[in-house]
């Protein structure tokens, strides 16, 4: 038994060293995350190649500006702990995400927080000021 | 943070290789799932010839130095082509699996779930694919593939007969129909499987080369994931991310 598990606990540990690749290039995004507060999720797209979560950003003007933004895969996903109930339709959380180079309401997801002090990671952050 | 995990990562490798190390390889045996990654790190691929360099400058890959948003790229992962041989064991190889039978050894992929036939009951590969005679056999995304074991831990495939369709490599590099493709799948020991993968194909690349080399790891779970490449929902992807190619 004792033994077993280690074989489990060096298996994950291992597979930690291996680096962990999307699908798709991330060339079209920039190499540094934003965190945007108070967004809510409008629909998730649980799909191949890459999962796909929309959500709505309220500015101070009342003005909503609607997000689109790219997962892992579903399998690349529940093997970090997702489902394809993490985000619920009318949640609101504060995600971190590698926004589009070009400018447009774009990008790829990196972290969730729920108000509640859950978070759920994708990748690492990366913001400009440095680490997060 | 980085520095940290990456300490954490060796020693645990140092750890787990002194306990693992003594599990010995069972003799003439790569059967189950084995894990890879999403990218393989690949070796450095030979020159092209002219032919050869005129079919990458055609590839906009999706990776490598010349990665392209999807909506630019001509990779056929875009449309859920196949990836054809050896792209599937370059990339996408998070999972596979060996199992022989008495005539062939079946190798299954997880991404796409398809699967390779390596012929092992002495048959030789077609002496001639995709030329203009009577004999010639069609080319293949995945060509044809015989397989026998070198000794009793290491089992070699070789491949040739491949369409023009599909790139070698998710980076663009090509692959000629008369290529000729070695794997050398070696168990050092029950959880390790090295695979070395040579290219002989003098019509794109000036001389053979190793492109790959890596380890793969006996599965845990020895269960696939469904990962496949549906092209609705991946035309549905293309349309959305469309945006993110264009200058604002």
């Amino acid at each position: 038994m004792m033994r077993k598990l280690l074989f489990v606990t060096c298996v994950a540990a291992l597979s930690l060293n291996v680096p962990s690749y999307a699908h798709h290039s991330d060339v079209a995004y920039e190499n540094t995350s934003i965190e945007i507060k108070d967004v809510t999720f409008v629909k998730t797209a649980w799909v191949n190649p890459h999962s796909i979560v929309t959500f709505d950003v309220k500015d101070a003007s009342g003005k909503v500006t609607q997000w689109i933004v790219e997962m892992g895969s579903p399998s690349a996903m529940s093997a970090v702990g997702w489902n394809r109930n993490s985000l619920t339709p009318g949640a609101v959380a504060t995600v971190v995400v590698f926004p589009a180079r070009n400018g447009t309401a774009h990008g790829r997801l990196a972290r969730v927080m729920f108000p509640d002090g859950k978070t759920l990671n994708y990748r690492e952050p990366r913001p400009a000021g440095g680490a997060q | 943070m980085i520095a940290r995990a990456a300490l954490l990562g060796v020693v645990m490798s140092l750890v787990c290789a002194s306990v693992y190390a003594q599990a010995p390889a069972p003799r003439r045996d790569i059967n189950g799932v084995w894990s890879g990654a999403a990218v393989m790190r690949l070796e450095a691929f030979a020159p092209m010839t002219p032919e050869g360099q005129k079919l990458f400058d055609e590839a906009r890959p999706l990776f490598g130095p010349r990665a392209l948003p999807v909506a630019e790229s001509n990779h056929g992962l875009v449309t859920c082509d196949p990836l054809g041989f050896p792209q599937n064991v370059m990339y996408e190889l998070r999972q596979m699996e060996f199992q022989a039978t008495p005539n062939k050894m079946l190798q299954l992929m997880q991404y796409q779930r398809v699967f390779r036939e390596i012929w092992t009951d002495g048959r030789k590969l077609p002496a001639s694919v995709g030329k203009d005679t009577a004999d010639s056999v069609d080319p293949r995304w995945y060509g044809y593939s015989i397989g026998s074991w070198a000794d009793d831990y290491t089992f070699v495939i070789q491949s040739t007969g491949f369409n023009e369709k599909a790139w070698a490599n998710a980076a663009g590099n090509p692959r000629s129909v008369d290529a000729k493709i070695e794997e050398r799948y070696r168990r050092i020991d029950r959880d390790t499987l090295e695979l070395t993968v040579t290219i002989d194909d003098p019509k794109m690349y000036t001389k053979p080369f190793v492109a790959m080399r890596q380890q793969l790891r006996l599965s845990p779970k020895q269960e696939f994931d469904e990962q496949l490449c549906v092209p609705s929902e991946a035309l549905e992807y293309l349309e959305t991310f469309k945006p993110v190619a264009r200058p604002r």
